[in-house]
Protein backbone atom coordinates (compact mmCIF):
# COMPACT_ATOMS: atom_id res chain seq x y z
CA UNK A 1 0.00 0.00 0.00
CA UNK A 2 2.75 2.38 1.01
CA UNK A 3 4.71 1.43 -2.07
CA UNK A 4 1.68 2.11 -4.25
CA UNK A 5 1.10 5.53 -2.75
CA UNK A 6 4.77 6.38 -3.06
CA UNK A 7 4.71 5.42 -6.73
CA UNK A 8 1.62 7.53 -7.26
CA UNK A 9 3.25 10.45 -5.48
CA UNK A 10 6.39 10.23 -7.58
CA UNK A 11 4.31 9.94 -10.76
CA UNK A 12 2.21 12.94 -9.81
CA UNK A 13 5.31 14.90 -8.86
CA UNK A 14 6.87 14.05 -12.21
CA UNK A 15 3.71 15.15 -14.00
CA UNK A 16 3.66 18.45 -12.11
CA UNK A 17 7.37 18.93 -12.76
CA UNK A 18 6.74 18.35 -16.46
CA UNK A 19 3.78 20.69 -16.44
CA UNK A 20 5.88 23.40 -14.87
CA UNK A 21 8.74 22.93 -17.30
CA UNK A 22 6.55 22.72 -20.37
CA UNK A 23 4.19 25.56 -19.61
CA UNK A 24 6.95 28.17 -19.19
CA UNK A 25 4.75 29.19 -16.31
CA UNK A 26 2.46 31.72 -17.95
CA UNK A 27 -0.62 32.78 -16.04
CA UNK A 28 -3.96 32.59 -17.81
CA UNK A 29 -5.41 36.05 -18.38
CA UNK A 30 -9.00 36.25 -19.59
CA UNK A 31 -8.95 39.87 -20.61
CA UNK A 32 -8.28 41.88 -17.46
CA UNK A 33 -11.40 40.69 -15.66
CA UNK A 34 -10.23 37.25 -14.56
CA UNK A 35 -6.73 35.96 -13.87
CA UNK A 36 -5.72 32.43 -12.94
CA UNK A 37 -2.45 31.68 -11.20
CA UNK A 38 -1.10 28.57 -9.50
CA UNK A 39 1.84 27.07 -7.72
CA UNK A 40 3.12 23.69 -6.69
CA UNK A 41 5.81 22.06 -4.58
CA UNK A 42 7.23 18.59 -4.33
CA UNK A 43 10.02 17.61 -1.95
CA UNK A 44 11.87 14.58 -0.64
CA UNK A 45 13.15 14.59 2.92
CA UNK A 46 15.39 12.22 4.88
CA UNK A 47 16.57 12.49 8.46
CA UNK A 48 18.95 10.52 10.65
CA UNK A 49 16.22 9.50 13.11
CA UNK A 50 13.39 11.82 14.11
CA UNK A 51 10.64 12.95 11.76
CA UNK A 52 10.98 16.69 11.03
CA UNK A 53 9.18 18.86 8.49
CA UNK A 54 8.94 16.69 5.36
CA UNK A 55 11.72 14.30 6.44
CA UNK A 56 11.59 10.85 7.99
CA UNK A 57 14.23 8.31 8.91
CA UNK A 58 13.48 6.07 5.94
CA UNK A 59 12.99 8.98 3.52
CA UNK A 60 9.73 10.64 2.58
CA UNK A 61 8.58 11.38 -0.98
CA UNK A 62 5.06 12.40 -0.03
CA UNK A 63 5.24 16.19 0.33
CA UNK A 64 3.28 17.29 -2.69
CA UNK A 65 1.22 20.46 -2.97
CA UNK A 66 -0.63 22.24 -5.72
CA UNK A 67 -2.75 25.36 -5.57
CA UNK A 68 -4.86 27.31 -8.01
CA UNK A 69 -5.76 30.98 -7.42
CA UNK A 70 -8.47 32.84 -9.28
CA UNK A 71 -8.97 36.61 -9.12
CA UNK A 72 -11.90 38.36 -10.79
CA UNK A 73 -12.85 42.02 -10.98
CA UNK A 74 -16.54 42.08 -11.95
CA UNK A 75 -16.69 45.86 -11.50
CA UNK A 76 -14.09 48.60 -10.91
CA UNK A 77 -14.46 48.64 -7.12
CA UNK A 78 -15.24 44.98 -6.52
CA UNK A 79 -12.87 42.04 -6.67
CA UNK A 80 -13.36 38.41 -5.75
CA UNK A 81 -10.46 36.08 -5.02
CA UNK A 82 -10.22 32.39 -4.15
CA UNK A 83 -7.50 29.80 -3.88
CA UNK A 84 -7.87 26.02 -3.70
CA UNK A 85 -5.04 24.02 -2.15
CA UNK A 86 -4.46 20.31 -2.74
CA UNK A 87 -1.79 18.41 -0.86
CA UNK A 88 -0.50 14.92 -0.38
CA UNK A 89 1.64 14.03 2.61
CA UNK A 90 2.39 11.04 4.79
CA UNK A 91 -1.15 11.33 6.21
CA UNK A 92 -2.75 11.05 2.77
CA UNK A 93 -4.30 13.48 0.27
CA UNK A 94 -6.64 16.37 0.97
CA UNK A 95 -7.99 19.62 -0.41
CA UNK A 96 -8.81 22.87 1.33
CA UNK A 97 -9.70 26.47 0.63
CA UNK A 98 -6.76 28.76 1.33
CA UNK A 99 -8.92 31.84 0.96
CA UNK A 100 -12.15 32.96 -0.67
CA UNK A 101 -13.22 36.52 -0.15
CA UNK A 102 -14.78 39.57 -1.73
CA UNK A 103 -13.28 43.02 -1.54
CA UNK A 104 -14.87 46.42 -2.03
CA UNK A 105 -12.48 49.31 -2.54
CA UNK A 106 -13.74 52.63 -1.20
CA UNK A 107 -10.35 54.10 -2.04
CA UNK A 108 -6.65 53.14 -1.87
CA UNK A 109 -6.86 53.92 1.83
CA UNK A 110 -9.84 51.71 2.62
CA UNK A 111 -10.70 48.33 1.17
CA UNK A 112 -13.30 46.21 2.92
CA UNK A 113 -12.75 42.43 2.83
CA UNK A 114 -15.15 39.72 3.89
CA UNK A 115 -14.99 35.93 3.75
CA UNK A 116 -12.07 33.60 4.38
CA UNK A 117 -9.15 36.01 4.09
CA UNK A 118 -5.43 35.26 4.32
CA UNK A 119 -4.28 36.23 7.80
CA UNK A 120 -1.97 39.25 7.67
CA UNK A 121 0.72 38.43 10.25
CA UNK A 122 4.44 38.76 9.64
CA UNK A 123 6.00 38.21 6.22
CA UNK A 124 4.76 34.86 4.96
CA UNK A 125 1.27 34.06 6.26
CA UNK A 126 -0.30 35.26 3.03
CA UNK A 127 2.08 33.26 0.82
CA UNK A 128 2.59 30.26 3.04
CA UNK A 129 3.30 27.58 0.45
CA UNK A 130 4.50 29.59 -2.55
CA UNK A 131 7.92 27.97 -2.76
CA UNK A 132 9.25 30.23 -5.52
CA UNK A 133 9.35 33.26 -3.18
CA UNK A 134 11.50 31.82 -0.40
CA UNK A 135 14.81 29.95 -0.50
CA UNK A 136 14.17 26.90 1.68
CA UNK A 137 11.82 23.98 1.08
CA UNK A 138 9.84 25.00 4.18
CA UNK A 139 9.41 28.19 6.16
CA UNK A 140 11.01 28.67 9.59
CA UNK A 141 9.17 26.35 11.98
CA UNK A 142 9.43 28.55 15.07
CA UNK A 143 6.82 30.96 13.69
CA UNK A 144 5.32 29.21 10.63
CA UNK A 145 5.42 25.61 11.86
CA UNK A 146 2.79 24.02 14.13
CA UNK A 147 3.49 26.55 16.86
CA UNK A 148 0.02 28.08 17.06
CA UNK A 149 1.20 31.53 15.95
CA UNK A 150 -0.43 31.91 12.56
CA UNK A 151 -3.20 30.61 10.37
CA UNK A 152 -3.75 30.10 6.66
CA UNK A 153 -6.73 32.44 6.89
CA UNK A 154 -9.23 34.01 9.20
CA UNK A 155 -12.96 33.84 8.62
CA UNK A 156 -14.52 37.23 9.16
CA UNK A 157 -14.13 40.77 7.93
CA UNK A 158 -11.28 43.20 7.64
CA UNK A 159 -10.16 46.55 6.40
CA UNK A 160 -6.95 47.08 4.47
CA UNK A 161 -5.40 50.00 2.68
CA UNK A 162 -2.26 51.89 1.93
CA UNK A 163 -1.10 55.45 1.80
CA UNK A 164 1.99 57.28 0.62
CA UNK A 165 4.15 58.62 3.40
CA UNK A 166 6.74 61.27 2.61
CA UNK A 167 8.49 60.99 -0.73
CA UNK A 168 7.58 57.57 -1.98
CA UNK A 169 7.34 55.58 1.22
CA UNK A 170 4.30 53.36 1.53
CA UNK A 171 2.36 52.44 4.65
CA UNK A 172 0.03 49.45 4.41
CA UNK A 173 -2.33 48.48 7.18
CA UNK A 174 -4.69 45.60 7.95
CA UNK A 175 -7.33 45.46 10.65
CA UNK A 176 -9.43 42.35 10.96
CA UNK A 177 -11.70 40.31 13.16
CA UNK A 178 -13.31 36.88 13.19
CA UNK A 179 -12.21 33.32 13.80
CA UNK A 180 -9.14 31.35 12.80
CA UNK A 181 -7.60 27.92 13.17
CA UNK A 182 -3.93 27.60 13.87
CA UNK A 183 -1.86 24.42 13.55
CA UNK A 184 -0.49 23.54 16.97
CA UNK A 185 1.58 20.63 18.20
CA UNK A 186 1.92 20.08 21.95
CA UNK A 187 4.47 17.27 22.29
CA UNK A 188 4.58 17.77 26.08
CA UNK A 189 0.86 16.95 26.48
CA UNK A 190 -0.02 13.73 28.27
CA UNK A 191 -3.16 13.08 26.24
CA UNK A 192 -1.28 11.52 23.37
CA UNK A 193 -2.76 14.17 21.08
CA UNK A 194 0.39 16.03 20.15
CA UNK A 195 -0.83 17.27 16.77
CA UNK A 196 -3.90 19.45 16.54
CA UNK A 197 -5.35 22.86 15.92
CA UNK A 198 -6.14 25.77 18.14
CA UNK A 199 -9.42 27.54 17.40
CA UNK A 200 -9.13 31.24 18.10
CA UNK A 201 -12.59 32.79 18.39
CA UNK A 202 -13.71 36.43 18.60
CA UNK A 203 -10.31 37.48 17.38
CA UNK A 204 -9.20 40.97 16.46
CA UNK A 205 -5.86 41.75 14.91
CA UNK A 206 -3.86 44.10 12.80
CA UNK A 207 -0.65 44.58 10.85
CA UNK A 208 1.22 47.70 9.75
CA UNK A 209 3.98 47.52 7.12
CA UNK A 210 6.20 50.42 6.04
CA UNK A 211 7.89 50.01 2.65
CA UNK A 212 10.72 52.14 1.25
CA UNK A 213 10.68 53.73 -2.20
CA UNK A 214 11.30 51.08 -4.84
CA UNK A 215 10.25 48.41 -2.34
CA UNK A 216 13.89 47.87 -1.42
CA UNK A 217 12.98 47.19 2.19
CA UNK A 218 10.04 46.90 4.49
CA UNK A 219 9.36 46.40 8.13
CA UNK A 220 6.20 45.74 10.01
CA UNK A 221 4.47 44.87 13.24
CA UNK A 222 1.58 42.43 13.69
CA UNK A 223 -0.66 41.45 16.57
CA UNK A 224 -3.90 39.65 17.36
CA UNK A 225 -5.83 38.53 20.38
CA UNK A 226 -8.72 36.14 20.75
CA UNK A 227 -10.28 33.42 22.82
CA UNK A 228 -8.91 29.91 22.42
CA UNK A 229 -11.21 27.04 23.33
CA UNK A 230 -9.30 24.01 24.60
CA UNK A 231 -10.68 20.71 25.86
CA UNK A 232 -9.14 19.52 29.13
CA UNK A 233 -8.27 15.90 29.88
CA UNK A 234 -11.48 15.70 31.90
CA UNK A 235 -13.43 16.70 28.79
CA UNK A 236 -14.27 20.21 29.95
CA UNK A 237 -13.92 23.05 27.52
CA UNK A 238 -11.75 25.79 28.89
CA UNK A 239 -11.38 29.17 27.33
CA UNK A 240 -8.03 30.92 27.28
CA UNK A 241 -7.08 34.28 25.87
CA UNK A 242 -4.38 33.98 23.23
CA UNK A 243 -2.40 37.04 22.30
CA UNK A 244 0.41 37.16 19.78
CA UNK A 245 2.65 39.98 18.61
CA UNK A 246 5.34 40.01 15.97
CA UNK A 247 7.79 42.23 14.16
CA UNK A 248 9.60 41.75 10.88
CA UNK A 249 12.10 43.38 8.56
CA UNK A 250 13.10 42.55 4.97
CA UNK A 251 15.81 44.03 2.81
CA UNK A 252 16.35 43.49 -0.91
CA UNK A 253 19.52 44.78 -2.50
CA UNK A 254 20.49 43.49 -5.93
CA UNK A 255 21.08 39.74 -5.63
CA UNK A 256 20.87 39.76 -1.82
CA UNK A 257 17.85 39.31 0.40
CA UNK A 258 17.92 39.52 4.18
CA UNK A 259 14.92 39.05 6.44
CA UNK A 260 14.25 38.54 10.13
CA UNK A 261 11.17 38.01 12.23
CA UNK A 262 10.34 37.78 15.89
CA UNK A 263 7.06 36.67 17.47
CA UNK A 264 5.74 36.23 20.98
CA UNK A 265 2.59 34.40 22.09
CA UNK A 266 0.81 33.95 25.41
CA UNK A 267 -2.25 31.72 25.72
CA UNK A 268 -2.44 31.60 29.53
CA UNK A 269 -1.19 27.99 29.43
CA UNK A 270 2.06 28.50 27.56
CA UNK A 271 4.20 31.38 26.40
CA UNK A 272 6.30 31.08 23.29
CA UNK A 273 9.10 33.17 21.81
CA UNK A 274 10.28 32.55 18.27
CA UNK A 275 12.65 34.28 15.88
CA UNK A 276 14.60 33.62 12.73
CA UNK A 277 17.05 35.40 10.48
CA UNK A 278 17.60 34.40 6.86
CA UNK A 279 19.97 35.61 4.19
CA UNK A 280 20.02 34.63 0.52
CA UNK A 281 22.43 35.58 -2.23
CA UNK A 282 21.67 35.02 -5.93
CA UNK A 283 25.25 34.88 -7.21
CA UNK A 284 24.34 34.06 -10.82
CA UNK A 285 21.01 34.38 -12.68
CA UNK A 286 20.39 30.70 -11.85
CA UNK A 287 22.14 29.89 -8.58
CA UNK A 288 21.27 31.07 -5.10
CA UNK A 289 22.65 30.13 -1.69
CA UNK A 290 20.91 30.79 1.61
CA UNK A 291 21.38 30.34 5.31
CA UNK A 292 18.86 30.53 8.13
CA UNK A 293 18.92 30.49 11.90
CA UNK A 294 15.53 29.55 13.38
CA UNK A 295 14.88 29.48 17.12
CA UNK A 296 11.94 29.09 19.46
CA UNK A 297 11.32 28.43 23.13
CA UNK A 298 8.09 27.48 24.85
CA UNK A 299 7.42 27.87 28.57
CA UNK A 300 4.61 26.15 30.44
CA UNK A 301 2.87 28.53 32.80
CA UNK A 302 2.03 25.81 35.34
CA UNK A 303 5.69 24.82 35.52
CA UNK A 304 4.88 21.19 34.75
CA UNK A 305 7.83 18.84 34.84
CA UNK A 306 8.39 17.83 31.21
CA UNK A 307 11.42 16.99 29.15
CA UNK A 308 13.00 20.34 28.35
CA UNK A 309 13.94 19.18 24.85
CA UNK A 310 10.22 19.13 23.96
CA UNK A 311 10.02 22.88 24.59
CA UNK A 312 12.99 24.15 22.62
CA UNK A 313 13.91 24.37 18.98
CA UNK A 314 16.99 25.53 17.12
CA UNK A 315 17.42 24.92 13.40
CA UNK A 316 20.50 25.98 11.46
CA UNK A 317 19.83 25.52 7.77
CA UNK A 318 21.71 25.94 4.50
CA UNK A 319 20.15 25.87 1.05
CA UNK A 320 21.30 25.83 -2.55
CA UNK A 321 18.70 26.73 -5.19
CA UNK A 322 18.80 26.49 -8.96
CA UNK A 323 16.32 28.79 -10.74
CA UNK A 324 15.29 27.67 -14.20
CA UNK A 325 13.34 30.94 -14.16
CA UNK A 326 11.55 33.07 -11.58
CA UNK A 327 8.72 30.55 -11.92
CA UNK A 328 10.57 27.30 -11.34
CA UNK A 329 13.28 26.45 -8.84
CA UNK A 330 15.09 23.33 -7.65
CA UNK A 331 15.99 23.40 -3.94
CA UNK A 332 18.49 21.46 -1.88
CA UNK A 333 18.74 22.07 1.86
CA UNK A 334 20.36 20.74 5.00
CA UNK A 335 19.06 21.41 8.51
CA UNK A 336 20.72 20.71 11.84
CA UNK A 337 18.05 20.76 14.54
CA UNK A 338 18.53 20.81 18.30
CA UNK A 339 15.50 20.20 20.50
CA UNK A 340 12.26 18.32 19.89
CA UNK A 341 9.63 21.08 19.84
CA UNK A 342 8.81 20.34 16.19
CA UNK A 343 10.28 16.88 15.73
CA UNK A 344 8.59 13.54 16.36
CA UNK A 345 9.70 9.99 16.94
CA UNK A 346 9.74 8.15 13.64
CA UNK A 347 8.83 4.97 15.49
CA UNK A 348 6.29 5.52 18.27
CA UNK A 349 7.86 2.73 20.33
CA UNK A 350 11.19 4.52 20.43
CA UNK A 351 12.20 7.82 21.94
CA UNK A 352 13.63 10.81 20.10
CA UNK A 353 17.18 11.91 19.69
CA UNK A 354 17.89 15.43 20.92
CA UNK A 355 19.36 16.39 17.55
CA UNK A 356 18.07 15.84 14.04
CA UNK A 357 19.81 16.15 10.68
CA UNK A 358 17.47 16.72 7.75
CA UNK A 359 18.44 16.52 4.06
CA UNK A 360 15.77 17.68 1.68
CA UNK A 361 15.45 18.37 -2.03
CA UNK A 362 12.51 19.48 -4.08
CA UNK A 363 11.03 21.64 -6.80
CA UNK A 364 8.70 24.61 -6.63
CA UNK A 365 6.92 26.34 -9.47
CA UNK A 366 4.37 29.08 -9.92
CA UNK A 367 2.59 30.71 -12.81
CA UNK B 1 11.11 43.70 24.92
CA UNK B 2 14.86 43.89 24.23
CA UNK B 3 14.38 41.69 21.15
CA UNK B 4 11.72 44.05 19.77
CA UNK B 5 13.99 47.04 20.41
CA UNK B 6 16.85 45.27 18.61
CA UNK B 7 14.60 44.45 15.66
CA UNK B 8 13.34 48.05 15.59
CA UNK B 9 16.93 49.32 15.42
CA UNK B 10 17.74 46.85 12.64
CA UNK B 11 14.60 47.95 10.85
CA UNK B 12 15.56 51.64 11.04
CA UNK B 13 19.06 50.87 9.74
CA UNK B 14 17.79 48.80 6.83
CA UNK B 15 15.14 51.34 5.85
CA UNK B 16 17.64 54.20 5.97
CA UNK B 17 20.06 52.22 3.83
CA UNK B 18 17.39 51.30 1.30
CA UNK B 19 15.83 54.77 1.23
CA UNK B 20 19.15 56.30 0.27
CA UNK B 21 19.14 54.51 -3.09
CA UNK B 22 18.40 56.69 -6.15
CA UNK B 23 18.05 56.31 -9.95
CA UNK B 24 18.48 58.31 -13.15
CA UNK B 25 15.94 58.53 -15.97
CA UNK B 26 16.68 57.70 -19.62
CA UNK B 27 16.09 55.29 -22.51
CA UNK B 28 12.29 55.45 -22.39
CA UNK B 29 9.35 57.85 -22.32
CA UNK B 30 6.35 57.77 -19.97
CA UNK B 31 3.14 58.17 -21.95
CA UNK B 32 -0.43 58.90 -20.86
CA UNK B 33 -3.73 59.56 -22.58
CA UNK B 34 -3.97 62.94 -24.33
CA UNK B 35 -6.96 63.91 -22.14
CA UNK B 36 -4.90 63.46 -18.97
CA UNK B 37 -4.19 66.93 -17.46
CA UNK B 38 -0.96 65.78 -15.78
CA UNK B 39 2.27 67.24 -17.14
CA UNK B 40 4.80 65.47 -14.98
CA UNK B 41 5.01 62.77 -12.34
CA UNK B 42 7.52 61.90 -9.66
CA UNK B 43 9.34 58.59 -10.07
CA UNK B 44 7.86 57.28 -6.86
CA UNK B 45 4.34 58.01 -7.98
CA UNK B 46 4.93 56.33 -11.33
CA UNK B 47 6.28 53.28 -9.51
CA UNK B 48 3.22 53.18 -7.26
CA UNK B 49 0.92 53.37 -10.29
CA UNK B 50 2.65 50.43 -11.95
CA UNK B 51 2.54 48.46 -8.70
CA UNK B 52 -1.16 49.42 -8.39
CA UNK B 53 -0.49 51.07 -5.04
CA UNK B 54 -1.92 54.32 -6.40
CA UNK B 55 -5.08 53.54 -8.32
CA UNK B 56 -6.51 57.01 -9.12
CA UNK B 57 -5.16 60.03 -10.93
CA UNK B 58 -5.44 63.35 -9.14
CA UNK B 59 -8.39 64.20 -11.41
CA UNK B 60 -10.25 61.06 -10.26
CA UNK B 61 -9.86 58.73 -13.24
CA UNK B 62 -8.78 55.14 -12.51
CA UNK B 63 -5.12 54.47 -13.34
CA UNK B 64 -4.70 51.82 -16.05
CA UNK B 65 -1.01 50.89 -16.30
CA UNK B 66 0.38 48.70 -19.06
CA UNK B 67 3.77 46.99 -18.80
CA UNK B 68 6.02 45.63 -21.52
CA UNK B 69 7.37 42.10 -21.95
CA UNK B 70 9.78 41.08 -19.14
CA UNK B 71 12.60 40.34 -21.59
CA UNK B 72 12.38 43.68 -23.41
CA UNK B 73 15.15 46.26 -23.10
CA UNK B 74 12.68 49.07 -22.45
CA UNK B 75 11.15 47.14 -19.52
CA UNK B 76 14.61 46.61 -18.05
CA UNK B 77 15.43 50.33 -18.33
CA UNK B 78 12.07 51.37 -16.89
CA UNK B 79 12.30 48.93 -14.00
CA UNK B 80 15.83 49.93 -13.09
CA UNK B 81 15.18 53.66 -13.30
CA UNK B 82 11.64 53.98 -11.96
CA UNK B 83 11.43 51.10 -9.49
CA UNK B 84 15.13 51.12 -8.70
CA UNK B 85 15.13 47.31 -9.01
CA UNK B 86 15.52 44.81 -11.82
CA UNK B 87 12.60 43.23 -13.65
CA UNK B 88 12.93 39.94 -11.82
CA UNK B 89 12.67 41.61 -8.42
CA UNK B 90 9.49 43.36 -9.52
CA UNK B 91 8.08 40.10 -10.85
CA UNK B 92 8.89 38.47 -7.53
CA UNK B 93 7.02 41.25 -5.73
CA UNK B 94 4.02 40.63 -7.99
CA UNK B 95 4.21 36.90 -7.28
CA UNK B 96 3.84 37.67 -3.62
CA UNK B 97 0.98 40.08 -4.21
CA UNK B 98 -0.89 37.67 -6.46
CA UNK B 99 -0.75 34.73 -4.08
CA UNK B 100 -1.48 36.93 -1.08
CA UNK B 101 -4.70 37.97 -2.78
CA UNK B 102 -3.50 41.56 -2.99
CA UNK B 103 -3.79 42.26 -6.66
CA UNK B 104 -2.64 41.20 -10.09
CA UNK B 105 0.07 42.74 -12.28
CA UNK B 106 -0.70 45.12 -15.15
CA UNK B 107 -1.23 43.59 -18.58
CA UNK B 108 1.90 43.23 -20.69
CA UNK B 109 2.00 44.78 -24.15
CA UNK B 110 4.06 43.15 -26.86
CA UNK B 111 5.51 46.33 -28.35
CA UNK B 112 5.66 50.11 -28.13
CA UNK B 113 2.78 50.26 -30.62
CA UNK B 114 0.61 48.11 -28.34
CA UNK B 115 1.38 50.40 -25.41
CA UNK B 116 0.46 53.48 -27.47
CA UNK B 117 -2.80 51.83 -28.53
CA UNK B 118 -3.70 50.93 -24.93
CA UNK B 119 -2.90 54.38 -23.57
CA UNK B 120 -4.62 56.21 -26.43
CA UNK B 121 -7.76 54.15 -25.86
CA UNK B 122 -8.02 54.50 -22.07
CA UNK B 123 -8.41 57.90 -20.32
CA UNK B 124 -6.48 56.54 -17.31
CA UNK B 125 -3.85 54.73 -19.35
CA UNK B 126 -0.15 55.03 -18.53
CA UNK B 127 2.73 53.17 -20.13
CA UNK B 128 6.32 53.54 -21.24
CA UNK B 129 7.86 53.24 -24.68
CA UNK B 130 11.33 53.35 -26.19
CA UNK B 131 12.89 56.80 -26.47
CA UNK B 132 12.55 56.70 -30.26
CA UNK B 133 8.92 55.56 -30.44
CA UNK B 134 6.30 57.65 -32.27
CA UNK B 135 4.13 59.23 -29.57
CA UNK B 136 1.84 61.42 -31.69
CA UNK B 137 -1.34 59.71 -30.38
CA UNK B 138 -0.47 60.12 -26.69
CA UNK B 139 1.05 62.62 -24.28
CA UNK B 140 4.62 62.29 -23.01
CA UNK B 141 5.00 63.02 -19.29
CA UNK B 142 7.99 64.62 -17.70
CA UNK B 143 9.58 62.41 -15.06
CA UNK B 144 10.23 64.41 -11.90
CA UNK B 145 12.92 63.40 -9.41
Amino acid sequence: MRCTRRSATVALAAALFGLAAASAAAAADFGEKVQVHGYGNWAYGKTDGNAYMNGTDEGNYDKLEFSLAVAAAPSPNVSVQAQIFVENDEEGAGASVDYAFAEYAFSDLARFRIGAVKQPFGIFTEIFDVGTVYPFVSLAQGIYGPAGFVSEHYVGAGLTGRTVVGSGWNLQYDLYGGEMESALSTPWAETGEDEGEADIMDMVGGRFVLTTPGMAANCGVSAYTGSEDARSEAGEVESHRQTAVGAHVEWFQGPATVRAEYAYKDDEVTTANAAYAEAAWRFTPHWQVAARYDWSKTDLEDGADVDGELLKHQDIGFAVDYFFSRNMVLKFAYHRVDGNRFTAADDEDEGQDDTTNLYTAGVSFSF
Amino acid sequence: MRRIATLALACAFVLALAGAAGAQTGGFKIVVNKDNPARGLAKGKIAFMFMKMTTRWDHGVAVAPVDQAPASAVRAAFSREIHGRDVEAIEAAWQRAVFAGRGTPPPEARSDEDVIAHVAGDPGGIGYVSAGANTDRVKVLEVLQ
